[in-house]
């Protein structure tokens, strides 16, 4: 799916529980968000510096609750939730049950924003032990969507 | 509709905030009375919830499936049910809307309490990655554990493991499991759990059983962990049963559809469902909600098999889906029910449909038409088809409906085509599978629009144009349309006296000539059919605004005068080749906030007529109509030399208006036809793609390229136009100059930008026509810039290689200097100079703004920057002698010197000290040209030579310059000198015991304002004012020389004065009075006043200090002598200090002297002699440096004697009690020599050999003896013996011995209560 295809989504009267990736750079997304009001959420300003890798999880998914929550009563209107670094979530294989939860409505959007990585040459001496796997973000994130087509891509 | 019904406003009213559609079951059973009062229970609903309630209220557990399409209300409905479930507040049960289940239920379901377990799958990811469905069960029972089973219920493999730890395992696997922690995280199972927790713990307990292959108990499989947990949570929390509400199961199916851990899934809903419920008969009850249907694994027979599967909104139930949606968007107001009524007795008389419609269902669904949702119903049950909207936005769609303008007004139900009022629907319908349909729709409305037709007709056609639309979209048969009957019933139409069939068919027979969408025949009814937009032209379309725009003559004006003020964007291309960069008065208008040109402008712009070679400044004025006062003169502004009014229409205007010969009006002709042609298509062009928008008409982008390459035709034609209607136009003139507006508007590339600059060269070069300079000198066109350039080539003295070619470019054309000698200044005949010169003259002071206002008018044509230059020139010529005064002292200008202009004065001699820069030119405003009055510097040499002698007369002005300089160095040295000699005099006044003078302040601070001129004249302004002669300047000046002695003194003073009043009283008496009159002498008003005593006083105080000095040093060896001599003594008691000590630790009574040690310590060390006795140093300080002694304190030789006194009585007492009678013998008995030897001593009062024995030791061992007699020491105070006893007579003393015996008795009773009767009592009378 195309950035014309998140407009049409964007775009549309009532939302539908809509919880969408955009994978792609910042540039596109902002002008498909243009007179939509938007709040943005950085998943970097809920990451504690301490602990173990499951204990950063858990505080990555119980900060995620709460501020969605919090977020969820603050009664935003219309709104589009734009998630920074949303590679988070799948770094600590948080899923995204909190946005269905609390931000998943006909007035409230979700978009996860995972950069586009650029694609890197692997050394050929490395190729037998290193996989270069772009796609792994979003392999991860598809499935936990209402559906495939609600992964869109920048076309490059 | 009948004018008896009530507006539809006036009984339902839409809801005031836009129903929320897509609760999460999270959020929705975080607000139960909100979920449970918006949920709307229809029959078919009823019979589900009755369903689980009842399964609930029988504790027989069961599992239910709840499938419905996208958006169809699982969540709310599950979210409804689990609340009713397990919610026991009555609040709750109130906000229902059945009554029939709250009677039946509220009541017996209070007695019931099931744990709920309510989560959704959607979005769900596993930290592990392993997204098991059981992991999901164990971390939702476990994250919803109350605090009260917190930590008595296991649930995690983790905390299972704990507690198989902690109370099963046996100790040599305990020993191996902890060793394996040991070695992995060196620290032990419980302080692990104390660092990190009872689940890190589990975790490693897991890890630990597995590397040492342990078998434990975790309950492996689905139906023994479910048990447990079922078994803990009742038991522990008084639960009767378990409810599982697991939403969105179709999520999880998707991903694990076709995987082993769908099977899983399957497995852990089939022990709930089943194995659970039925085989262990559990109280469990598991609802399931889904897109998908249920496993064929999972699908039951009946009650108590697996799960039950109930669908909803299934399409069985034909009313639930309009009974929902009208539930949640309106209102209905109280007691309307009679209004309604009237509605439904209307429409069934009038119209066929409700013939079949129950009024039950009327009311539920009023005010909307039924057809509404069976059209709705169609439309959103194929969202996946069409991209269209999903059952829930149904709500959306008539809520939108409801809020569009206009239909709460009127007095008809809402029908289909009202649904196209919302953007919901018509969203949907622009989708790319109907957008071609959608337009074709609204191409139909937009020609309905263009037909005749009243308004009723209108609002009737356009109904059945929507109707007949919708029908197209939804129907399955494009071929077969509505009857006339089913159209009249769908639109409502009537027409006033006829009936609705007959109103239909006849405006449906209007519309099919009319509009081609429609079309209409008996046999397949009406129908709306999509037609091509192919056909559409945009020549034939652009016609139709063409002849708008046409018999539109104000949108043509507006044009017209629009176009005059485009800018080079606003071209789009346009007129490039002829050169046109924007309309004909591009760049001199102001726009506002919505871009409309603001009129009148006016505009500053410059023009250099070639004959007078004068940059001058001047005005473009841009507006609408004339306005006489344009036509004024304007000498406020001098910068502006000439005005350009520019019209953009034709007017009247006065020629008797132009009061100066510098204006010129500029109208265009009336518009020609060609030029209203062209306007024409410019109006058109817009009203074109104002209509085929982007938003409306996405698909149009052809026409709008069409309507763009035709509009930009249309600018070029338009600013040809502009430039023919002012050359056919007038310029006026007050002199009638008969400027030719041919001559001067012509195409950008003949005009070149210099349109403005001919007019104002024809109207300055006849204007200016005596001119104070001569053009035809100036090798340049002169520009503001080049004046500060000529000045600066003239007179400063660090000049530019600009500066000089300005100068000699323009210097003889200004009349500055003669043709032969460039670089002297020499003002010449004719020059604005000497013009200058002579007017101020006989005037002796004239304003330099009026000077400004008459030179730049005509004839002379001076700009403001030529009239500053020849100003300050003829103030430099000197002759005859003129000043700027009247500086504007808010300017800061200062001279190059860094000062400010003396006066506020710009002098002949200060001119070589300017810099011209914007300062100056403030400073110039409101400035004055005067005949200078200044005094020559030889006049203020008596004064000024009082302050440097070494000033000499000037005799020239450059040596008056320099003599001026020398002046102001001295003023500003002479400024600090005083304001050091006012600060140290009042400082050594106060040190000596005084205060400075009013009189000496005075003269002091005038000689300060004196100091603080700025130059010579102000110098002898000051200074002369303050002192009328020069003898009197000089008396003044000698008292800041006396201050300046005197200060030069103040240490020494202030020394010698606090050495007189510091000086120790020795007692000499002759010593003390002399020190009396010195200090008496040292006062500063005395001394100031007479300063010659000073040398004779400062002479007798040294002859003074020489014989306190040797006095002192006597007195205090003979007093730390005598110090000497008392420390000695009290150092001789240390003998009886230590019998002291000693004996009091016998306890042979009260201590005595138990402070005496202290006491002498302290007296030790207060007559410790001075360490300088023999060597005291007075020089600088009048007493010892080391003990400061003041001459009087005496040895404490009294206090000294009792301590000594007060030793000897204590030891002597001390002696005496171990010498009595019984201690003596006690002591005896020992038989030991050294005792005998003690006591020998004590006898003898032998005090150094006694101190000596009586050792730590020896006080042991008669503390010994003493105790193994068994006596207690004990003081009686004898004053407490006789309380009471107070006289005495001869007759009575046995009575008195007879208390007296009574009170000892009693005294030792309670001695030796106290000591229980163990001890030998003996008291110390006291």
């Amino acid at each position: 799916m195309t950035l014309a295809d998140l407009q049409n989504v964007i775009s549309k009267p009532a939302w539908s529980k809509d919880v969408v990736v955009w994978a792609g750079n910042a540039g596109p997304l902002a002008s498909a968000l243009e007179g939509i009001a938007c709040l943005e959420l950085d998943l970097l300003d809920l990451m504690h510096e301490n602990g173990s890798s499951e204990k950063r999880a858990d505080d990555l998914a119980a900060g995620l609750d709460e501020w969605l929550r919090t977020a969820r009563q603050q009664q935003l209107g219309r709104v589009v939730l734009v998630v920074r670094n949303a590679a988070l979530l799948a770094r600590y294989r948080v899923g995204l049950r909190s946005f269905y939860d609390w931000f998943g409505g006909a007035r409230t959007m979700v978009v996860l924003h995972v950069e586009r990585v650029s694609p890197i040459v692997i050394p050929e001496s490395t190729t037998e032990s290193i996989r270069y796997d772009a796609d792994r973000i979003v392999d991860y994130l598809r499935p936990l969507l209402a559906g495939p087509d609600r992964v869109f891509a920048e076309v490059s | 509709m009948s004018l008896e019904l009530k507006e539809l406003g006036r009984i339902v009213q839409p809801k005031p905030t836009e129903p929320d559609t897509t609760p999460s079951l999270r959020d929705a059973l975080t607000r139960p009375l909100e979920t449970v009062e918006s949920y709307y229970v229809t029959a078919a609903l009823r019979a589900i919830v009755r369903e689980v309630l009842d399964t609930a209220v029988h504790r027989k557990g069961q599992g239910y499936w709840i499938r419905a399409e996208y958006g169809a209300g699982k969540t709310h409905f599950i979210a409804t049910l689990t609340l009713l479930l397990t919610n026991r507040d009555q609040t709750v049960w109130r906000a229902l809307h059945s009554d029939e289940i709250r009677r039946d239920y509220a009541g017996p379901l209070q007695k019931t309490k099931l744990y709920p377990v309510t989560f959704s799958l959607m979005g769900t990811g596993e930290a592990d990655a392993s997204d098991s469905l059981m992991r999901r069960f164990e971390k939702e029972i476990s994250t919803g554990l109350p605090k009260e089973l917190q930590g008595k219920v296991s649930v995690l493999s983790e905390e299972l493991a704990v507690e198989w730890f902690e109370n099963q395992a046996g100790s040599r696997i305990k020993e191996l499991i902890a060793g394996h922690i040991k070695s992995e995280h060196r620290t032990s199972p419980a302080e692990l759990r104390a660092k990190e927790g009872a689940r890190r713990l589990g975790a490693e307990i897991l890890e630990a059983v597995r590397a040492e292959r342990i078998d434990i108990d975790l309950k492996g499989s689905f139906r023994e962990r479910f048990a447990h947990i079922y078994d803990r949570i009742t038991k522990a929390g008084g639960y009767d049963g378990m409810l599982f509400v697991i939403d969105e199961f179709r999520s999880w199916q998707d991903r694990h559809e076709g995987k082993p851990s769908f099977e899983e899934g399957v497995q852990i809903l089939e022990t709930l469902a089943y194995y659970l419920p039925v085989e262990e008969n559990l109280n469990i009850v598991t609802i399931v909600a889904s897109q998908g249907d249920c496993p064929q694994k999972l699908v039951g027979s009946g009650r108590g098999d697996r799960f039950i599967v109930r669908e909803l909104l299934s399409g069985k139930e034909q009313t639930d889906y309009g009974e929902i949606v009208s539930f949640r968007v309106r209102d209905i107001q109280q007691d309307r029910d009679i209004e309604i009524d009237e509605y439904f007795t209307h429409c069934r008389d009038k119209f066929r449909f409700l013939r079949q419609t129950p009024k039950e269902y009327f009311r539920a669904i009023f005010p909307f038409q039924p057809r509404c949702f069976d059209i709705l119903r169609r439309v959103t049950q194929s969202y996946e088809r069409y991209g269209l909207p999903a059952a829930r936005s149904g709500i959306h769609i008539a809520y939108e409906t409801l809020r569009n303008d206009g239909l709460m007004t009127s007095r008809r139900l809402a029908v289909l085509s009202d649904l196209l009022a919302s953007k919901t629907l018509t969203a949907g319908l622009r989708s790319e599978q109907f957008r071609s349909s959608f337009e074709s729709y609204q191409y139909a409305i937009e020609t309905l629009d263009m037909l005749p037709m009243d308004e009723e007709e209108r609002d009737a056609a356009r109904r059945i144009i929507g109707t007949l639309y919708l029908w197209s979209v939804v129907s399955g048969d494009s071929g077969r349309g509505l009857t006339l009957n089913e159209l009249a019933e769908a639109t409502l139409a009537s027409l006033e006296g006829v009936k609705p069939e007959d109103a239909v068919l006849d405006l449906v027979t209007r519309l099919k000539s009319d509009v081609p969408q429609i079309k209409y025949d008996r046999e397949r009814g009406a129908r709306f059919e999509i037609t091509e937009t192919d056909g559409k032209k945009p020549e034939r379309v652009f016609g139709t605004f063409k002849k708008k725009a046409k018999t539109d003559p104000e949108a043509q004006n507006k044009a017209w005068r629009d176009s005059l003020f485009w800018d080079f964007k606003a071209l789009e291309g346009a007129g490039s080749e002829e050169g046109f960069e924007g309309g004909f008065f591009d760049g001199y208008c102001d726009r506002d906030a919505r871009g409309e040109v603001v009129l009148p402008r006016t505009t500053p712009v410059k023009a250099t007529p070639s004959a007078l070679r004068v940059q001058y400044g001047g005005e473009v004025l841009v507006a609408d109509r004339w306005q006489s006062t344009w036509g004024e003169y304007w000498t406020n502004h001098p910068e502006v030399h000439f005005r350009i009014v520019y019209l953009t229409r034709r007017a009247d205007v006065n020629r008797d208006d132009l009061r100066d010969a510098r204006i010129a009006v500029c109208m265009p002709a009336e518009p020609s036809e060609d030029t209203r042609e062209n306007l024409a298509e410019y109006v058109a062009c817009n009203l074109m793609l104002a209509h085929y928008n982007d938003k409306d008409y996405p698909g149009e982008a052809t026409m709008r390229d069409w309507a763009k390459t035709r509009r930009r035709a249309a600018i070029s034609a338009v600013l040809k136009n502009q430039i023919e209607e002012f050359r056919r136009g007038t310029v006026i003139t007050q002199k009638e100059l008969g400027l030719p507006a041919s001559q001067f508007f012509m195409t950008p590339s003949k005009v070149r930008g210099k349109r403005e600059e001919a007019l104002a060269a024809q109207l300055l070069e006849k204007a200016y026509d005596r001119p104070l300079f001569t053009p035809k000198d100036f090798k340049k066109d002169f520009t503001d810039n080049d004046a500060r350039k000529v000045f600066h080539g003239l007179f400063a003295k660090a000049q530019s290689t600009a500066d000089v070619s300005a100068r000699d470019n323009f210097a003889p054309g200004l009349g500055l200097v003669a043709k032969n000698n460039l670089s002297q200044f020499a003002p010449q005949a004719g020059s604005a100079v000497l013009y200058i010169q002579e007017k101020v003259k006989p005037a002796g002071d004239v304003a330099l703004m009026d000077l400004v206002k008459e030179l730049c008018q005509p004839p002379y044509g001076l700009t403001e920057e030529i009239i500053r230059l020849a100003v300050l020139c003829a103030v430099r010529a000197g002759t005859p002698p003129l000043v700027i005064a009247d500086l504007n002292p808010s300017a800061n200008f200062v001279l190059t010197t860094g000062r400010e202009p003396s006066g506020k004065r710009i002098t002949s001699r200060v001119v070589g000290q300017i810099e011209w820069s914007a300062k100056l030119e403030r400073a110039l405003l409101g400035a004055r040209v005067k005949i200078s009055d200044e005094k020559p510097f030889n006049e203020v040499l008596p004064y000024a030579q009082i302050i440097d002698p070494d000033l000499s007369a000037a005799h020239t002005p450059d040596e008056e310059v320099a003599r001026n300089n020398e002046l102001c160095r001295r003023l500003e040295s002479l400024l600090g000198e005083v304001d050091a000699a006012h600060g140290d005099l009042s400082k050594l006044a106060a040190a000596l015991g005084g205060k400075v003078d009013d009189a000496t302040t005075e003269v002091l601070a005038r000689l300060r304002v004196i100091a603080a001129s700025e130059d010579y004249q102000g110098f002898h302004a000051v200074a002369k004012e303050n002192y009328a002669t020069p003898e009197l300047f000089r008396s003044a000046y000698q008292l800041l020389e006396r201050a300046r002695r005197f200060n030069a003194r103040r240490s020494q003073l202030q020394l010698d004065k606090s050495y007189l009043t510091a000086a120790a009283q020795l007692g000499d008496n002759e010593l003390a009075f002399e020190r009396d009159g010195l200090s008496q002498e040292l006062q500063f008003d005395a001394l100031w006043k007479d300063e010659s005593k000073l040398p004779a006083l400062l002479e007798r105080f040294q002859l003074w200090k020489e014989r306190y000095s040797l006095a002192y040093r006597k007195a205090h060896r003979t007093q730390h002598e005598a110090m000497e001599k008392l420390e000695h003594a009290l150092g001789g008691l240390n003998d009886q200090l230590t019998i002291i000590d000693r004996l009091n630790q016998l306890g042979l009574g009260t201590p005595l002297e138990p402070r005496l040690s202290q006491d002498i310590t302290a007296m030790r060390s207060k007559v410790h002699p001075c360490a300088l006795k023999d060597n005291a140093q007075v020089e600088d300080n009048p007493r010892c440096g080391a003990c400061n002694w003041d001459g009087q304190t005496a040895p404490p030789q009294e206090t000294v004697e009792q301590l000594i006194q007060r030793a000897n009585d204590a030891a002597g007492e001390l002696c005496k009690r171990v010498a009595q009678e019984t201690i003596r013998k006690i002591l005896e008995a020992s038989g030991k020599p050294d005792i005998k030897t003690l006591l020998d001593m004590i006898t003898a009062s032998k005090v150094r050999d006694l101190a000596r024995l009586l050792t730590p030791e020896m006080i042991q061992q008669i503390r010994a003896l003493l105790a193994a007699a068994n006596i207690e020491h004990r003081d009686l105070a004898v004053t407490n013996l006789l309380e009471g006893l107070t006289s005495l007579e001869e007759a009575h003393i046995d009575d008195f011995l007879q208390k007296l015996r009574k009170r000892l008795f009693k005294a030792f009773d309670e001695a030796k209560k106290e000591t229980r009767g163990k001890k030998r009592i003996r008291f110390f009378l006291k």
